[in-house]
């Protein structure tokens, strides 16, 4: 898989975009941490990323596809997204959360196939969340409800996966524990892993690169090198 | 679906099989439990007055109660999974409230012009026209409203704020309104299973079928709606396309019931959390049909209720289904807080 930008605006006006000139090359297997004070546009290009927004100009690909003009279908075959957000659904246990990653599989009913389940439960134990299958989701610690997540985004089996903030409302532990199990699924089942953080002592050295969006409005794709990467914020 | 719920199913068949049949067995005149057996086989040993009052009215008010139930069930069901809100009910949409006005308007307003008399008369099919009118010009109004606002809350507001300006329109044609007309309104208002007759049920159950069949199509992407519209949309559901069709089974099956049973709150509220409770899951593919028995299973014994066994009363069945339903609803926001 080739993730690759040239010459992108993100935003919402196309006279005025919130962010211009990015450009990247992305391959298989790689961690990328997206870094930029609040208000930069990570979430914005995080979003235009995950196909949910439309760039403003430039070319965005994936595997030579404009990910603009991908169906919904053929973007959920290739890109799985974590959000932020709170999810509170009554009821649902760890593993039927984590099937409705199987969603785009499914047929038109939606029922989990031999298959599915067997995806299911490979994952679970790639993310040592088996024991929590039978949890309710909304009673999991927020530890454990990222790794349930990601474990829904990782059912998808999609060669890209896209995570705003995964670390942001962990403690030091469960950081640490979600940070290496995206180092391992890059790594082990080679997908390539893009997300954002405000965390970088954490998170660098579980990356294989970072892209920083700074506060002139430069895009720079760099090493994950710690002191590099902090002198392009003073 | 594992083996406990189809435990739970079979069990649940099982109250809505006895609760539907309280219904024949039980009422203001008391007919032996053994001859309503025999009027239902088709046996001719049987009095006419009695068979008359099984057949043409415990029968059809008995199918009223089940079908209205589990059509109010299944549409509140797809309202709280589409707007991410467990609060939310057909209500909110502002479709009964459509459909009340559409009657409003039938009843007291052409009270108002002198019709009164004639409308009472063909009050089957008027009314029901006139609500349907009601519904879908309201279901209308909102679906224009949910493209241009995607806030669920905004959503709920200006639902609610609908509902309001409607309620307003209705006390000003009931202030106009002569006595009988609004004695008429009133009393379509309490909601009633009994005065819906034999021909109603054949319209009530075909619109009522086919509606919980589309909501057991619409099961995938309710699913996928349980995480919002971003995650919706990354998992390849078409998120506009889907949320159209919910509108419309919703509408079509909160929408007939209000036509001819009246507006009965809380049913499409409560169900939904007492299926998720008892199921103990978030899948529609289950939530769907165990929200379709069990709503049909309270609207039976609220049916049961209203009738008073054992007295010449009827009951408003608006007030039974809120008097059980307002409790459930506090639970649930009492559930909500604690989390």
């Amino acid at each position: 898989m080739v993730l690759k930008a040239e010459n992108l605006s993100i935003g919402y006006r196309a006279e005025s975009p919130v962010f211009s000139a990015i450009d990247f090359s992305v391959m298989q297997g790689e961690v990328i941490a997206l870094v930029g004070i609040n208000g930069a546009g990570k979430s914005t290009l995080l979003r235009t990323l995950a196909g949910l927004q439309a760039p403003m100009a430039g070319a965005l690909t994936i595997d030579g596809i404009e990910i603009n003009q991908m169906k919904a279908a053929e973007r959920a075959a290739r890109i799985s997204i974590v959000l932020t957000e709170r999810i509170n659904i009554d009821h649902i246990t760890s593993k039927d959360f984590i099937a409705l990653g199987r969603l785009p599989f499914s047929n038109w009913l939606g029922a989990v196939s031999e298959k599915d389940n067997e995806v299911i439960v490979q994952t679970m134990n790639v993310l040592q969340i088996a024991h929590l299958q039978n949890r309710t989701f909304n009673e999991l610690s927020d530890g454990e409800k990222q790794r349930v997540s990601i474990a829904r985004a990782l059912a998808q089996e999609t060669q890209l996966i896209i995570l705003d903030e995964p670390t942001a409302f962990l403690d030091f532990k469960a950081k640490h524990t979600v940070l290496q199990l995206l180092q391992d699924i890059a790594s082990q089942l080679h997908k390539t892993i893009l997300f954002s953080t405000h965390d970088l002592e954490a998170a660098l050295p579980h990356c294989t690169s970072a892209w920083v969006m700074t506060e002139d409005r430069k895009f720079i794709a760099t090493s994950s090198n710690l002191d590099e990467i902090k002198k392009l914020f003073r | 679906m594992n083996n406990r719920h189809v435990i739970l199913f079979v069990l649940l068949l099982l109250v809505l099989v006895v609760t539907f049949l309280m219904q024949l067995f039980v009422g203001s005149v008391h007919i032996p439990v053994g001859e309503v057996l025999h009027i239902l086989m088709g046996s001719n040993q049987v009095s006419d007055v009695w068979r008359n009052i099984i057949i043409e009215s415990r029968l059809p008010g008995a199918l009223a109660a089940l079908f209205a139930g589990a059509g109010l069930a299944v549409s509140g069901l797809q309202m709280q999974t589409m707007f991410r809100n467990p609060v939310a009910g057909p209500y909110v949409l502002g479709i009964s409230a459509g459909a009340s006005l559409g009657v409003a308007v039938l009843i007291l307003a052409s009270g108002f012009i002198g019709y009164s008399a004639e409308v009472h008369q063909l009050s089957g099919i008027a009314i029901i026209a006139a609500a349907a009118l009601g519904s879908v010009a309201v279901f209308l109004i909102n679906f224009f409203i949910s493209f241009r606002v995607r806030d669920v809350v905004a959503i709920l507001i200006i639902g609610l704020m609908i509902g309001g300006g409607i309620s307003s329109l209705i006390e000003i044609l009931q202030a106009m309104s002569g006595n009988e007309a609004l004695k008429q309104y009133v009393l379509w208002t309490f909601g009633s299973f009994r005065y819906v007759n034999n021909t109603q049920i054949g319209y009530l159950s075909v619109f009522i079928v086919f509606g919980i069949l589309v909501a057991l199509g619409l099961s995938k992407s309710l699913n996928a709606l349980m995480l919002g519209d971003t995650y919706a949309s990354s998992l390849g559901l078409h998120v506009q396309r889907s949320k159209f069709w919910i509108v419309f089974c919703t509408s079509i099956l909160a929408g007939s019931v209000t036509a001819f049973c009246g507006p009965i709150g809380f049913v499409g509220l409560a169900v939904p959390h007492l299926a998720r409770s008892i199921f103990k899951s978030a899948n529609h593919l289950v939530l769907t049909p165990a929200c379709a028995l069990l709503g049909g299973a309270v609207c039976c014994v609220c049916n049961v209720i209203a009738g008073a066994p054992g007295s010449d009363i009827i009951l408003p069945v608006n007030a039974i289904t809120s008097l059980l339903g307002a409790p459930v609803v506090i639970w649930v926001i009492l559930k909500q807080k604690r989390m």
